[in-house]
Formats: structure tokens, C-alpha cells, sequence
């Protein structure tokens, strides 16, 4: 490679790098900055720096509340996703049966729909039950977006183990269940935790049912709490973009601690 | 030495009675699917089937009138709608720009990253730093960076010389387009991962007997990367494509479909017309429409997929 | 100590056959080998004994009972595995100590048992590992502890040794034999080496296409192989395989004839390697051919004679060597001929010599 042509792609890879990480400086910037510096015309490079953003989104708003809502429903959601999905993913990985090939498809299609079809009528059925503001209700609707990944995922996972493990445990004295107790589920142990992370980012990322299941605001979740701080006649940047970083920074630093492991993890689950 | 100890001779036979039929017999799978189908049925096949029910009916809040009306009259509304073909055809308008935008881009980031030595698990996380964020964060900062009077974007381009910028979201002529940037700085990176896997995992010989062949940098990108890349590609731009569908929350979040239905997918027109609207019957039709385009995009890339499994792959 | 039948034993898998009407007697307390080529079925009919797959036709029993439908845990088998098996999340103790916990024995009771079945393999010192830090002939060691600690009524082996190398082969062998000896169980054991079971078998049971082609203790089926297909197949280097006519109750191979009982027509004359004496000097009664190649291997050599009588060269054990591009005539022991019909089985024997 010669010298300008180092140079050059080091120049487009900054340029690209620039463009993947200016808008979270902005946010940082916005959210550190005292109301008003971002949109003045002081140029993109602060100064003076504040943390009262943040205590401001704590203290005037129920943003605690929300991370918390945020977390118990991403929790149970994933929780039990995973509890019911790993079963479901052991039969599709060792048992042949009629309707296998059904099932895999399926789970492929409702992964792809968009959620604003199931959103209407889920709205409506919520609504006759009575599950509408409702953290079991934001828990169901998760749920639907989770639980096929996690099948899909850990039946993945599943096949990697060599089924001659199964076949030395059931004669060692398991029986399939306990077979899949015994020795697939601890081996599928990692995998099962890259699922239950898949599904809590999933559940906690949601913005679709965030919004429209749940609209008394102690009960919402951050990610519908952040988008409150629009008014109808100005927006309080500062504070929202306090509140974005919040709950958006928990997910972007643990990717960036597990990287590797994570997007392993995503080609492994992934529709292929 | 061992001892042989007495036998423990259970008197064999099928396994019949109790809960060993679910342990260990033929009610196994019955016991391991059975959750799973019972909450996948209640959570996306229910709501799915009253959708399709709910097309048939009538139940609009606002405007009561002919509420509990059966028949196909919100499909024959739906053919002569011209909001809702505007809304399928910004959907795949904002399909074919992501999918442009975000494979285009990804590729350029994958070819870059790929050929770095030192440092290259620092390049590839900052590329995957987009695709952290969620879309409502998302759309918050992009929202901001837009803004027309004080937003980082106008005041880099007068900085840069490049004119008064123009009112990004308000202006019917630029309004998706600034969707699209903000969709694709999103959902490159899951392009990008696929991307860059798939150039790695082609052979260096092959490039080698290519520079033997004296090709020069193009001629190894057509000849070698673009055919060998074409799998992934495929699968990347149809993924892409799906999640360009999909799209919701960056839509709505930024312009709620305006200005003006500029903007308005048919993922947006299908939220606005239920909950804006009120008008829940025609909404599960719009529902259905998508389903139903989403299950073509599916089969697609199912016949897609056995088609390069097939033996297409080059070697 | 009960032995194990398979009564008319069939496997279909999807449209092919893969076992056809397979009928094996095992005694107890013998440890019989199954040994085919690939496909043959032999690691099919090990796997429906341990319950693992189930015939689709047929009755299976050990002792008097037929296991037709009785899960694997409830056989009282156990099974050594060709890739060892071993839980890669428990260490060697707990590998052995499994079944007994799947009993029910409480953990201070398992540790005496896991501790004698370990210090019978030599696996003392590596208790605490896990399978991941072991080398192939530990694991194969912890996978046979993990059976013997079982104390079953058939020890089941599939394959055990192919992954070894051959060192370790020929010592694990040997190892297996000691503890068929020690224990007495019976042991069915599942190979495509025929050295494996020319040296463990009481009993060989050949299969070939989902058939008993053969059974029989081992120097049966070395000295009388029922078809060229069991004849080829034990005994290595392999028999000698020659083509050729039988004329009014003559065959001719080069300048030897002889009279044979075989009806006119198509026949497969075998002689095995070690049955051949080799000359340099002129014979009337021999074949003629040159040294092609020679595999010198210490304490004896093979030779490759390149003959007209047979398109591949015929190989001959000696254990002086010769020099290749020699030429040599090969004297096939009359005794030790074997005839096969075009449908593969024996016939016949050789009778005398006719002299020009």
C-alpha cells in the first residue's frame, strides 16, 4: 500500500468514524452543556460544562421511575422469554417432527413484520381485558417481540452440542428432560445469556408499545419518557437529551465492553 | 475389583402412566413446544387473526356511525384510497434509499476496515456504535441536529460555504431524505457486520492470482470481491430492506408523517389512522396490507437464501 | 449376567433399508465384535440395543426380557462413545461419578466408588480436570470409567478407538481385553478395524449392507472366510484376489494348474498374503511376475509382484526382502486357497496339481 493510499483511507475511515460518532458528542454535548449553548451560535466546541441537566431529569421529572419501569419490564420480558423459548428451542434442535419446518418459518415471518400491524389489534384486545396501562400488558407486548428470536437463538445454540452428549446422558440414567437439564442447558449457558441480553436491549429500546400501551406517565418507560420533554411550544433539549443519554448509555456500554461476544452472538442467531 | 451389584430390573415395557410420558416418552415435545406455541399464540396469533377480523368490520371512534358493519368495504376503501398508495410508495421509496444508503456506506466502511492491521477492533466499534442507539434516541438528536434556525447540520453547512441550509423536516422536498440520513447512520452497521464478515471470508489466493494476473485495485473489486461478496450482499440488501419496512419510530418521532404526508410509510399511516384517527378497523386493514407485504419480502428471501444454498456459491 | 439377542432385527430410515432382517445370538459374558465397512448398519444395531433408536421391525432383548421401547437408562447398559461424550462442564470426578448421581447416591458414597473406578484406569491424578485439559487417551480412559462405574449387564462400544492414534490404539486394546477379562460382562463392540476385532472378539459378527454376512470366532473367519467380501475385509494386508476361469475342472493361473471341484465357469481364486512362498529361481508350478514395489517394515516386508494372472499387483509377506525389478514366481499354498462363485461364496476346494 502506498503512502497516499494509507492516507487516504485513514482520511475516509475518520470521515466515516466522524459521521458515526458526531451525534452522540452532540448529545453529550447538549446534555453537559447549560440551556441554550447548543443552540446558539457559539460554535460545536463547549466550554463551560454542567451536570444539572441530569439532576434536573431526577428531581423535576419521575425519569427514576421510568429507568425503573424500563428495567422490570425488559427484565421480565427477557426473563421469560427465555424460560419458555429455551424448551421450545431444544425440540426444534433434536426432534424431528411434522411441522418443524412450519414453526422455524413462522418464527422468520414475525420477526420481519412490522409491529405497527400487530400494534392495532393488540391495542384493542388490551383494551376489552383491560391490560392497557399495564406493566403485565407492556410485558406481553415485549414478549411478541423477543420470544421468536429467543427460539431461534437457542435452538442455534442448541445445535452446536453434539447430540452424542444427550445419547451418553440418557444412558447414564436421564431421561430427555432431565437430559436437557443436566447437560444442554448448562453447555448452552453463554448462549442463553447473550438471548437474555438480546432481549432486554430489545425490550428496553422499544418505542411502539412504549408509547401507545401505557399512557398514565408514572408507568411509562424511559423510552417514552424521554420523548415527553417536547412541548407543544418548545422542548427542553437540554433535559431531553440528559434523559436520552441515560437511557440510551447503559446499552452502549455494555456493547462496547462485550463487543466480540455479542456480535458472535448475533451471526449465530441470525436468520441464515 | 468391581463388585457386580444386584440389578435394578425395572420390568420394561412403553412408557405409559403419569408424568413420565411427558419426560422421557412420546408427549416430550409435546411438553418442550407447548409454552412456547400457547404464548406465541397469544401474543402475535391472536392479535394477528383479529386484525384480519377487524378488517371486515367497522369501528371507528370518531365517527361511529356504521360501527359493527361487516363485509369488504375497508378492502375496497383501501384500493381506491390514494393516501394509502402515496403511503406504500413512500414506504418504498424509504425502503430503496435505506437499503442504498445503508449497504452503500457499509460496504465503503467494510472495504476501508478490512484491510486495517492495528487497531481494527477500534475501527469496527466505532462503526457499530450507531446501531446501539435506539431509534427514539435516535430520532431525538437527529431532530435536534435538523433544526432549521439553530441545528448543527445548517450551521456546519454555512460554515462550510455550502449555502444556507434548507428547513430540513418542514420542507416537503427534503423531509425524507433527512429521514433517510438519520435511518441510515442507524442500520448500516448490522449491514456493515455482514458485510465485512463476508469480505473476510474471501480467500486471499484469490486476490493473489488476480494481482498475478496484473488486475489493479478495480478490476480485483469487480472480479473478485463483487462475486464473491454477492451472497452476502444479497442477504444484506434484503435484510436492509425489511428493516427499511419496518422503519417506525425515527418516522414518527421526526415528522409524524408530515409535513404534509410527505413523509407518511404505510407503517406511520397504519399508527396515525388507529390512534389519531380512531378509526381501528381500517388501521387493522392497513395492518394486514403490511403483513401481507412483509410475508412477500419473507418468501423472497427464503427462495433467495435456498437459491445461494443451492450450490450458486462460488468457490 | 444376561447376553442379548437380536430376533429379525429391521431399520428403515425415511425410504432405505438400513437394517434387513439381522438375527445375532450374543452369549453371555462374551464380548462380540461387530465389525463391516462404513454404512453397514453395526453402529445402527448398537445404538437401537442402548435404546438410543428403535427398530422398526424385529425384537431386541437382553437376557430374556425384550427392551423393544425401554428407555436407555432403564437397559442397564452403558456405552463408550467414538467421540468419548464427556460433559465438558463437569471435571473428570463428576464425569464418572454422573450415572451414579442420576441413581440417587449421595455424593460421599459416589466419591469411594468414582476413586476405585479411577485408580483402575490410572485417572487418579487428573480427577479435578476437566475434559478440555486432557489428552485422547485420558478422555478415552474417563469415558470407559464412566461405564465401568455403572457396573451394567453389556458394556457397549462404538468405535472407541478411531480417534487415537496408533499407539495408543494397540495400548487401549489391550486395556479393554484386561478388563473383559476382569469383569466378564458382556461387551458388544463396534469397529471397522479388523485388527480391533481379530484381537478382542470371541466372536465376529461381519455385516454388509444392513447383513449378517458372517459370524464366527476370529481364526474361523481368517482360515474360512464365507465370501470374498469377509475375505477382503479381515486380514491385512488384504487377500489376493485373482479372476479366472475354471475349464472341465481346471484352473489356470500362469503356468500353474490345477484341478479344482468347482463347477465350470466364473471364479475368484484368494490367497492371502502370508500364504504365498516366494522364489527367484525358475518353477514349473508358479506364477510369474516382478517386483514392483516393497514396503520394507522392519520385521518383515511386503511385496508388490506385478503378475499377468491378476490386474493389481499381488501382495506378498516375506521376511527377507528382495530387491524390486526382481524377477520372482509366486507358489500359493494349495491348502490355503480359497474359491469364490460369482455370487461371492465359497466353493469348492483345490485338488491336485496338473503338470505340463
Amino acid at each position: 500500500m502506498t503512502a497516499i493510499g494509507t492516507f487516504l483511507r485513514w482520511a475516509a475511515i475518520a470521515l466515516l468514524a466522524t459521521f458515526a460518532l458526531f451525534p452522540i458528542y452532540w448529545m453529550l454535548v447538549i446534555a453537559m452543556t447549560p440551556t441554550g449553548f447548543s443552540r446558539s451560535l457559539d460554535g460545536i466546541w463547549p466550554t463551560v460544562f454542567t451536570t444539572e441537566n441530569f439532576t434536573r431529569i431526577f428531581a423535576e421529572r419521575p425519569m427514576t421511575r421510568w429507568i425503573l419501569n424500563s428495567v422490570i419490564v425488559a427484565g421480565l420480558t427477557s426473563a421469560l422469554s427465555l424460560l419458555v423459548g429455551t424448551s421450545c428451542g431444544y425440540a426444534l434442535s433434536r426432534i424431528r417432527f411434522r411441522g418443524a419446518g412450519a414453526l422455524m418459518l413462522l418464527l422468520l415471518v414475525t420477526q420481519m413484520m412490522p409491529a405497527t400491524s400487530i400494534i392495532v389489534p393488540l391495542y384493542i384486545l388490551f383494551a376489552r381485558v383491560g391490560l392497557l396501562d399495564t406493566m403485565q400488558g407492556m410485558v406481553i407486548g415485549h414478549v411478541s417481540l423477543v420470544l421468536p428470536l429467543a427460539i431461534w437463538m437457542s435452538k442455534g445454540f442448541f445445535d452446536r452440542i453434539p447430540s452424542d452428549l444427550d445419547g451418553a446422558a440418557r444412558i447414564d440414567g436421564c431421561t430427555r428432560l432431565s437430559a436437557w437439564w443436566y447437560v444442554a442447558l448448562p453447555l448452552a449457558a453463554p448462549g442463553l445469556a447473550a438471548i437474555f441480553i438480546y432481549g432486554f436491549v430489545t425490550s428496553w429500546h422499544d418505542f411502539l408499545f412504549a408509547h401507545t400501551l401505557v399512557h398514565t406517565p408514572s408507568r411509562w418507560t424511559a423510552a417514552n419518557g424521554i420523548v415527553s420533554f417536547r412541548g407543544e411550544y418548545f422542548t427542553l433539549h437540554e433535559m431531553q437529551m440528559a434523559a436520552a443519554l441515560v437511557f440510551a448509555a447503559p446499552v452502549i456500554v455494555i456493547f462496547v465492553l462485550m463487543q466480540r461476544w455479542i456480535v458472535e452472538g448475533a451471526l449465530t442467531g441470525s436468520v441464515r | 475389583m468391581i463388585t457386580p451389584r444386584s440389578r435394578r430390573w425395572v420390568a420394561p415395557g412403553r412408557i405409559g402412566r403419569g408424568w413420565i410420558w411427558f419426560a422421557d416418552g412420546p408427549g416430550f415435545p409435546l411438553l418442550m413446544l407447548f409454552p412456547s406455541l400457547i404464548v406465541l399464540g397469544l401474543v402475535i396469533g391472536l392479535p394477528i387473526l383479529r386484525a384480519i377480523e377487524m378488517s371486515f368490520d367497522t369501528l371507528n371512534l370518531r365517527r361511529p356511525a356504521n360501527n359493527g358493519e361487516t363485509g369488504l368495504h375497508n378492502y375496497l376503501r383501501l384500493l381506491a384510497d390514494q393516501r394509502a398508495w402515496n403511503a406504500l410508495g413512500l414506504s418504498a421509496l424509504f425502503m430503496a434509499g435505506s437499503v442504498a444508503g445503508s449497504v452503500g456506506l457499509a460496504l465503503a466502511a467494510a472495504l476501508l476496515t478490512r484491510r486495517v492491521t492495528r487497531g481494527q477492533a477500534l475501527v469496527r466499534l466505532t462503526f457499530l456504535i450507531p446501531w446501539t442507539v435506539p431509534a427514539v434516541v435516535t430520532a431525538l438528536v437527529w431532530g435536534v441536529m435538523y433544526d432549521g434556525n439553530f441545528g448543527v447540520v445548517n450551521r456546519m453547512l454555512d460554515s462550510a460555504g455550502l449555502g444556507p441550509g434548507a428547513n430540513w423536516l418542514i420542507d416537503r422536498r427534503t423531509a425524507l431524505w433527512a429521514l433517510l440520513a438519520a435511518q441510515v447512520w442507524n442500520e448500516f452497521p448490522m449491514s456493515f457486520v455482514f458485510l465485512l464478515a463476508g469480505l473476510m471470508a474471501i480467500p486471499t489466493e484469490l486476490y493473489e492470482s488476480a494481482r498475478i494476473d496484473r488486475a489493479g485495485p478495480w478490476s480485483q473489486f469487480r472480479f473478485v470481491t463483487l462475486p464473491q461478496l454477492r451472497p452476502v450482499l444479497a442477504i444484506t440488501v434484503v435484510l436492509s430492506m425489511i428493516m427499511g419496512f419496518k422503519a417506525f419510530p425515527i418516522i414518527f418521532v421526526l415528522t409524524g408523517g408530515g409535513p404534509n404526508r410527505a413523509t407518511e410509510t404505510l407503517t406511520v399511516l397504519t399508527f396515525t389512522t388507529a390512534f389519531r384517527d380512531l378509526d381501528f378497523a381500517y388501521a387493522a386493514t392497513l395492518g394486514v396490507l403490511a403483513l401481507v407485504v412483509s410475508a412477500l419480502m419473507v418468501t423472497g428471501y427464503l427462495r433467495l437464501v435456498a437459491r445461494l444454498d443451492d450450490g450458486r456459491e462460488v468457490t | 449376567m444376561p447376553g442379548v439377542t437380536f430376533e429379525r432385527v429391521g431399520k428403515r430410515f425415511g425410504g432405505s433399508l438400513v437394517l434387513d432382517d439381522v438375527s445375532i445370538e450374543i452369549p453371555e459374558g462374551h464380548l462380540v465384535v461387530f465389525a463391516g465397512p462404513s454404512g453397514c448398519g453395526k453402529s445402527t444395531l448398537l445404538r437401537m440395543l442402548a435404546g438410543l433408536d428403535e427398530p422398526t421391525s424385529g425384537l431386541i432383548r437382553i437376557g430374556d426380557k425384550v427392551v423393544n421401547g425401554v428407555p436407555p437408562r432403564d437397559r442397564d447398559i452403558a456405552m463408550v462413545f467414538q467421540t468419548y461424550a464427556l460433559y465438558p462442564h463437569m471435571t473428570v470426578a463428576e464425569n464418572i461419578g454422573f450415572p451414579l448421581r442420576m441413581m440417587g447416591i449421595p455424593s460421599h458414597r459416589r466419591e469411594g466408588q468414582v476413586a476405585q473406578v479411577a485408580a483402575m484406569l490410572g485417572l487418579t491424578p487428573y480427577l479435578a480436570r476437566y475434559p478440555r485439559q486432557l489428552s485422547g487417551g485420558q478422555r478415552q480412559r474417563v469415558a470407559m470409567g464412566r461405564a465401568i462405574v455403572r457396573a451394567p449387564a453389556v458394556f457397549l462400544f462404538d468405535e472407541p478407538l478411531s480417534n487415537l492414534d496408533a499407539a495408543l490404539r494397540a495400548q487401549i486394546r489391550v486395556e479393554i481385553a484386561r478388563l473383559h477379562r476382569e469383569i466378564g460382562a458382556t461387551m458388544i463392540y463396534v469397529t471397522h478395524d479388523q485388527v480391533e476385532a481379530m484381537t478382542l472378539a470371541d466372536k465376529i459378527v461381519v455385516l454388509d449392507g444392513g447383513r449378517v454376512v458372517q459370524e464366527g470366532a476370529p481364526m474361523e473367519i481368517y482360515s474360512s472366510p464365507a465370501t470374498a467380501f469377509v475375505a477382503g475385509f479381515i486380514g491385512a494386508p488384504a487377500m489376493n484376489m485373482i479372476t479366472t476361469q475354471v475349464h472341465r475342472g481346471q484352473i489356470t493361473l500362469a503356468r500353474l494348474r490345477m484341478k479344482v471341484s468347482i463347477p465350470d465357469g466364473l471364479v475368484t481364486v484368494g490367497i492371502r498374503p502370508e500364504h504365498i512362498s516366494i522364489t527367484t529361481e525358475a518353477s514349473s508350478g508358479g506364477i510369474v511376475g516382478r517386483i514392483e514395489w516393497v514396503e520394507a517394515l522392519g520385521a518383515e516386508s511386503i511385496l508388490y509382484v506385478k503378475t499377468e494372472s491378476c490386474p493389481n499387483p499381488m501382495r506378498v509377506r516375506v521376511s527377507t526382502s528382495l530387491p524390486a525389478s526382481t524377477e520372482v514366481w509366486l507358489l500359493p499354498m494349495r491348502e490355503h486357497l480359497h474359491f469364490f462363485g460369482r455370487d461371492g461364496r465359497r466353493q469348492g476346494e483345490a485338488g491336485a496339481l496338473v503338470h505340463e
